[in-house]
């Protein structure tokens, strides 16, 4: 091979060389020492231009002193309340809680629910006579806790409180959640056990805590609710406090209908139970899972994976389980929201619209396949005419059959599975000490979510993924394919092996229905 | 959830101080890229103040599944291109930075009369050129991230690198101040 010319050797430096040309190039950098020498001086000036151009550097506290000047936020589309533990499946499966938010309503209270700040559903409400004025306040090292006020739904009980100090400043009002510290008492002096959690914080001014009433077994009517901490902004304490609450007026406004009505298409069955109409929300009860048919091609797919990868690995897929895509409407086909992962075409990612919590539970043993139940809830619907509950997508988890091998000291390295184009960037260990594999490039839309992967080192031994992040943007490229990065992880890899071979295990299909299932609601 | 985007969502849940993070993780690279570009200490300062008070301003529209460096860069690197078009500002020698080092003062001595030359050439580079190299060594922005902060293509990203590295090498071998190592000749 003749000298290859200067920008060949930055391709290579630079990791823009497929892997023919690399190892073309690599052939001739063995016999070839002035080449191999100037890759040296490249490669050096890579880590000189990177060490000197970095300074500079601003001081310790710029940023401490810009984010001074800053206005807090108020108010926005999505805000994130932290949701702790209820049973371990309905952990496991509740997903990210967004609430949305639109212009405020009346003012019975004066509160932080009455402000744009909350969820629409809290806002609506606020204006009816479920919420209750609390005002009331203990004091302890100095630190008073107050209780504004309370909100009494059939599907939640959420309160808002602040935290002062003497001089009536407000305080951070962070809380650490657990079940000590805030529990629901029924009228018989019982513990209402798991009950979902919820926190947020707003404007480092209010705390809004929240219990979620919609998957307990027997309706709360009426009882207490008792709130005892023992450390509040900053400081170590005793504040204990009781506050009513009474359900009746709530269920007076409630509305209930079962519908009782199933469904079985594309190996899914799915069961839709009741749909429940509180002030606050609209929540849907349906429940999940596999054909007898489907289950069967899945358990002996399975049978043959535990084989190759072992049981722990293979049974972890089954957690990422077969789910729906959904839309509510009116009659007129006005899409009131919906949980569905590709509603929006030029979306890259799982999209919901008025969706504010969902959650669910297995109805048996996970690994045996059981069907899963599923609460979503909406903000309520404001339309008074026939709505609709319309089933037009199933995502149904398969087991995949994908391996790479390659070295990585190798790379960049590029594939193509099923609509993506990926380009495994670098393996190398991260600062929690593990092996950590980056890859990144584009994913058509509609294309399955490639959900569990497997490494496999040199030896043979198989690493299970512990840890992913993933991102898709919504930017897509000239063939229509959006961006896509992944990151990932094994707990028990520390060292990056020479050679390793990536599998793929688990992927979930997108299934559009041609004919979808349509059921009317509040009949 | 990845980190950063949980201190994003504390941001827009209203907890401000979730954003000193962000601005730690970025405000020196993007600090030395901007220096460059201004050539002057404080208006480097002030422009990234502006960037990081746009990037809070706008973060309800970040979409939160994309890559949030690609995004924030595009507004920076945007965001000073306007400006220093609109202000026109003089690009004036650089004033001497304070280099922080925890070397020996001698080798700082020495270090500074190697700045001030490595400045002067890079100084001599185009605009876009200069950028492009910044961000892909003061920032380790990939290639792809550079053409999405800049809007252009990775094929321009790779070429606009290269012809200034070499022109940096040609400056280097006519100033007669090394990278440290040899050259071909």
């Amino acid at each position: 091979m003749v000298c290859p010319k200067e920008d060949k050797l930055l391709d290579y430096v630079e990791g823009f060389l497929d892997d023919e040309e690399k190892a073309t190039l690599e052939r001739h950098l063995h016999s070839c020492p002035y080449c191999a020498q100037q890759i040296e001086f490249l490669i050096k000036e890579n880590e000189f231009l990177g060490e000197t151009l970095k300074s500079p550097m601003l001081p310790d506290d710029f940023a401490e002193k810009m984010v001074e000047e800053l206005q807090p936020y108020k108010r926005k589309k999505h805000r994130p309340l932290k949701w702790v533990f209820g049973t371990a499946a309905s952990v496991l499966l509740a997903g990210g809680i967004m609430l949305s938010v639109n212009p405020g309503f009346a003012k019975l209270l004066g509160g932080i629910f009455t402000s744009d700040r909350v969820d629409e559903g809290l806002q609506i409400a606020a204006d009816t006579d479920i919420a209750t004025p609390v005002n009331r306040s203990v004091t302890d090292q100095g630190i008073t806790l107050y209780v504004e006020d309370l909100i009494a739904d059939t599907s939640r009980i959420a309160l808002s409180y602040r935290v002062t100090n003497k001089n009536g400043k407000t305080l951070d009002p962070y809380v650490d959640l657990n079940p000590d510290s805030f529990k629901l008492i029924d009228e018989h002096n019982k513990v209402m056990e798991n009950l979902s959690m919820s926190w947020g914080s707003y404007d480092e001014e209010y705390g809004v805590f929240e219990f979620s009433l919609v998957d307990i077994d027997e309706p709360y009517k009426k009882g207490t609710i008792q709130i005892e901490l023992n450390h509040l902004a900053g400081k170590d304490g005793h504040w204990k406090m009781e506050i009513p609450v009474d359900l009746t007026t709530a269920f007076g406004h409630q509305k209930v209908a079962n519908l009782d009505t199933s469904v079985e298409m594309e190996g899914a069955n799915l069961r839709l139970n009741k749909v429940n109409s509180s002030t606050s929300t609209t929540d849907i009860y349906y429940t999940i899972g596999y054909t007898d048919e489907a289950k069967e091609k899945l358990k002996q797919q399975m049978k043959e994976k535990e084989k190759k990868f072992g049981r722990k690995i293979v049974q972890s897929f089954l957690y990422d389980y077969l789910s729906i895509g959904y839309r509510i409407e009116d009659s007129n086909g006005n899409i009131l929201g919906y949980e569905n992962v590709y509603a929006e075409e030029d979306k890259g990612h799982p999209v919901s619209k008025n969706m504010l919590s969902g959650s669910g539970r297995f109805e048996g043993n996970p690994n045996n396949f059981a069907p899963i139940s599923k609460i979503d809830s909406f903000t309520p619907q404001k339309n008074e005419g026939q709505l609709y509950f319309v089933l037009d997508t199933i995502y149904m988890p398969k087991f995949s059959d994908f391996s790479i091998t390659f070295k990585p000291d190798e790379l960049p390295k590029t594939f193509k599975y099923k609509g993506y184009e990926l380009t495994i960037k670098s393996v190398k260990v991260n600062s929690k000490k593990n092996v950590e594999i980056e890859m990144s490039g584009f994913v058509a839309p509609k294309s399955p979510h490639l959900v569990d992967w497997v490494i496999e080192d040199k030896e043979g031994k198989m690493h299970e993924i512990t840890s992913k992040s993933e991102s898709v943007s919504d930017e897509k490229d000239e063939q229509g394919r959006f961006q896509y990065s992944i990151i990932m992880s094994p707990d028990a890899l520390k060292k990056v092996p020479d050679e390793m071979t990536l599998h793929l295990i688990g992927e979930k299909e997108v299934k559009e229905l041609e004919q979808e299932w349509r059921v009317p609601l509040f009949k | 959830m990845d980190e950063e985007l949980r201190y994003i969502r504390q941001i827009l849940a209203g907890d401000k101080r979730a954003y000193i993070h962000i601005i730690n993780q970025y405000k020196n690279p993007l600090y030395a890229t901007i220096l460059r570009m201004t050539k002057n200490p404080q208006t480097a300062e002030d422009m990234l103040q502006e960037v990081f008070i746009k990037v809070y301003e706008r973060l309800p529209k970040y979409d939160q599944k994309g890559p949030f460096k690609s995004w924030l860069y595009r507004i920076a690197i945007n965001h000073c291109i306007d400006e220093l078009r609109k202000k026109r500002i003089q690009t004036e020698q650089m004033e001497e930075a304070i280099i922080q080092s925890n070397e020996t003062p001698e080798v700082v001595l020495l270090q500074n009369e190697k700045s001030r030359e490595r400045e002067k050439m890079l100084s001599t580079l185009p605009e876009e050129e200069r950028i492009i190299l910044l961000l892909r060594y003061t920032n380790d922005l990939s290639y792809a991230e550079i053409s999405d902060a800049l809007g252009i293509s990775i094929m321009d990203v790779r070429n606009k690198l290269y012809r200034a590295k070499k022109k940096l090498r040609k400056n280097v071998q006519e100033g007669g101040v090394l990278y440290g190592v040899s050259e071909r000749g």
